[in-house]
């Protein structure tokens, strides 16, 4: 009688793990194509723009390419990384790569997500998650002169709690908050994390002098901070969706406000001038693990989605206007896009293939 | 009393389970439940003041749209015939002339033929249940009744097509039409009881079955007609040859990834289809559960290179909010038209 039990409690739990794995794969899901207006691909970084930073007032992006992720070994990462600059005034379609000056690893920096800060002096201090060749994990800082349009290293901070750290948002001269976005370090034990359901990221905060956890046995992977800095928001991205938390920075604490479900994987955000939450998404999994299982393999691709998630006044609630989606042809696996020039234009970037530059012809507030 | 050992009845039992629960998990999947929609716009968008929602429509070789409307008033269900003009969005009500003693149209279905100079419009005559004939004249408003075409098999028509002066194709989504629940079992399991039909002069020959066809439009130029199916989220392309009477050549099933509720084909040979994204929102919405259901049209391109993949765009999306199942799509100039039976939704492409 109890051996029947157990039986039939492991044939439920085989059950709902195989169909838990099919809704996570999206095997029912397809991308349908449209543009907002005339999209261009962008030249320079060839492998990769996972996060883009926009400096306001320089009217200039930051964009991190070369981004190495759960890979199988140090052998297999043959491309460099790198950090662009692109000019958002012109319409140049090319993107420069800037010398990044004092690192201590050089062929260690493979930069992945991507934040600012402006110093007093009015310089531009970033904040860049770093991945090695062999996956191990920094947070390194540069001050940018832009006189000699260069990066200085100014300082490379590592710690156990930056366990698979994603992406970055800048709180202070020296203090930011990191997103975990797993635990696992190999490419398998990420799979496993995805479908056991056990997941083992968070968020981290660091103060300036020390880390401590905010979130943990969560996933996160894109975050950022409204432009008033109260409140932090975080993508879920295996659970599709959108954590929005109140944040406390003197206190260093986190509440929960509501949770948006977009039944797509979403990225990293962007905060727009009026409020908007935009975020570059993946809307079928199994397609874009695909990609991301074999980046350099240019048959494969991922489905891209761009979002612009505008929220009620008690953020409880949201309204998705879907602004791009491609099956993947164009551009594959978005991960970030940012409008600028009053919103009539936008730049979209994708895990490892190049970022677009669109046009917004359409009407984002009609529906 | 058969009596099984019990190694038989086990086997039996999980072999049971198994198939019950792959099918119920097949299930959850078809009705999209991890689904949704995010809303899209192609351009600026709007409600036609004074329109009632569009039943169906058609399009002359020459653009002119005609469509059958809903009645102003909730309390009849009387239609009426309209002719659209795009430019100034504005609609007139078509005069009938001639016509039988006594009899009177509530248009439903309706389709053109252009091969003469003035075109030929079969129309579904929800009263009779009936084909009428009538040829149009475009240098006004009014249509002359020309002939009636008469079957049984008209009763619970859904979407008509017309392939000549006296011929036409037009499909039956279902067996149970008048009865809900039934009738919902069909929207879901993908077991073909959708009928198309060939008429022609007296002629009405059934072609094949589908499962619940929703529209189709017959191609003169590449002999084929294209159906879209509903329960299967798909779109066939079916060519067609006058043999002894009318066959299929060949069929080739295309996967929308949603379920297609009309279909319109535009003069460069590419399909507008409204669509519903998300199933199971559509069948709350049908038991009155909740007040609206996803909108979606897509710009479908159907190669003709069976081994290539159709190329779809997305031109509108909603969430319900301002349009919901959406049922009918046209464009008609640089506007898209959408209705959901109610309204008429006009977008500026």
């Amino acid at each position: 009688m109890l051996v029947k039990v157990v039986l039939f409690g492991l044939l439920g739990v085989s059950i709902h793990f195989i169909f838990n794995t099919l809704l996570t794969l999206d095997i029912n899901k397809r991308v349908y194509n449209h543009r907002p207006g005339e999209c261009r691909k962008i030249e320079g970084p060839v492998h990769g723009s996972e996060d883009i930073e926009v400096i306001d007032k320089l009217q200039i992006a930051f964009i991190s390419s070369g981004l190495v992720y759960l890979p199988n070994s140090a052998s297999d990462v043959k491309w460099k990384g790198q950090i662009f600059l692109y000019d958002l005034t012109k319409r140049s379609y090319k993107a420069e790569p800037i010398p990044v000056l004092n690192l201590e690893d050089v062929d260690g920096f493979h930069p992945h997500g991507l934040s600012h800060w402006i110093l007093n002096n009015r310089t531009v201090r970033l904040f860049v998650v770093v991945h090695s060749k062999t996956f191990k994990h920094s947070i390194v800082i540069l001050d940018y002169n832009s006189a000699k349009r260069e990066l200085n290293h100014v300082k490379t901070i590592r710690g156990e709690k930056f366990v698979r750290p994603n992406d970055i948002v800048a709180t202070g001269e020296n203090s930011f908050l990191v997103s975990n976005d797993g635990g696992a370090q190999t490419a398998l034990g990420n799979v496993w994390e995805i479908l056991s359901g056990f997941y083992k990221g968070g968020l981290v905060y660091y103060n300036g002098k020390k880390s401590q956890f905010l979130m943990e046995n969560n996933i996160a992977n894109g975050i950022i901070l409204s432009r008033d800095q109260k409140t932090l928001f975080v993508s879920h991205i295996n659970q599709e969706t959108i954590g929005v938390y109140t944040w406390n920075q003197k206190d260093g604490e986190i509440q929960k406000i509501s949770e948006i479900e977009t039944l797509t994987g979403c990225d990293n955000f962007y905060v727009d001038t009026q409020d908007h939450l935009w975020a570059g998404c993946h809307p079928v999994v199994k397609d874009a693990a695909g990609h991301l299982g074999n980046v350099s393999d240019s048959t494969l691709y991922g489905p891209s989605q761009v979002l612009r998630v505008s929220f009620s006044k008690d953020l409880k609630t949201a309204e998705i206007v879907e602004v791009l989606a491609d099956d993947g042809r164009f551009v594959s696996a978005s991960t970030i896009a940012i409008p600028f020039d009053d919103g009539k234009q936008m730049i979209v970037g994708t895990v490892a293939r190049p970022a677009i530059h669109c046009d917004i012809n359409v009407s984002l507030n009609l529906y | 009393m058969l009596q099984l050992s019990p190694f038989a009845s086990n086997c039996l039992f999980f072999t049971s389970f198994a198939i019950v629960t792959t099918l119920f998990g097949k299930l959850l999947l078809h009705i999209d439940i991890n689904k949704r929609t995010y809303n899209h716009v192609p351009g600026e968008c709007g409600v036609i003041p004074n329109l009632p929602g569009i039943l169906g429509l058609t399009t002359s070789t020459t653009g002119r749209l005609y469509m059958t409307t809903n009645s102003k008033d909730i309390n009849t269900d009387q239609t009426h015939l309209f002719t659209f003009y795009s430019d100034n969005r504005t609609a007139r009500e078509i005069e009938i002339r001639g016509g039988p003693p006594k009899w009177r149209l509530t248009p439903g279905a309706l389709s053109i033929n252009s091969e003469t100079s003035n075109p030929n419009v079969f129309v579904h005559n929800k009263r009779t249940n009936n084909i009428d004939v009538f040829e149009t004249n475009e240098q006004n408003d009014a249509w002359q009744y020309r002939k009636t075409f008469k079957d049984e098999q008209f009763e619970g028509l859904t979407d008509i097509s017309a392939a000549g002066l006296n011929s036409f194709f037009f499909v039956k989504s279902s067996i149970f039409g008048t009865n809900f629940a039934l009738n919902i079992i069909e929207r879901v399991v993908p077991i073909p009881t959708g009928y198309i039909y060939f008429v022609s002069g007296n002629n009405i020959q059934q072609i094949s079955r589908v499962s619940f066809p929703t529209g189709i439009v017959y191609d003169s130029v590449k002999k084929s007609i294209f159906v879209t199916s509903s329960t299967r989220n798909s779109i066939y392309r079916m060519k067609v040859q006058v043999k002894n009477g009318i066959e299929i050549v060949s069929s080739k099933e295309y996967d929308l990834g949603c379920s297609p509720s009309s279909i319109w084909k535009d003069f460069d040979g590419s399909f507008l289809i409204t669509c519903h994204p998300v199933k199971f929102r559509y069948l709350l919405s049908l038991f009155n559960v909740i007040t609206s259901s996803p909108s979606l049209i897509l710009r479908v391109a159907v190669p003709t290179d069976k081994d290539k993949p159709l190329t779809i765009t997305q031109l509108y999306s909603n969430d319900g909010a301002t349009i919901s199942n959406a049922n009918v799509t046209v464009r008609a100039g640089r506007s898209l038209l959408i209705s959901d039976g109610t309204k008429i939704l006009n977008c500026h492409l």
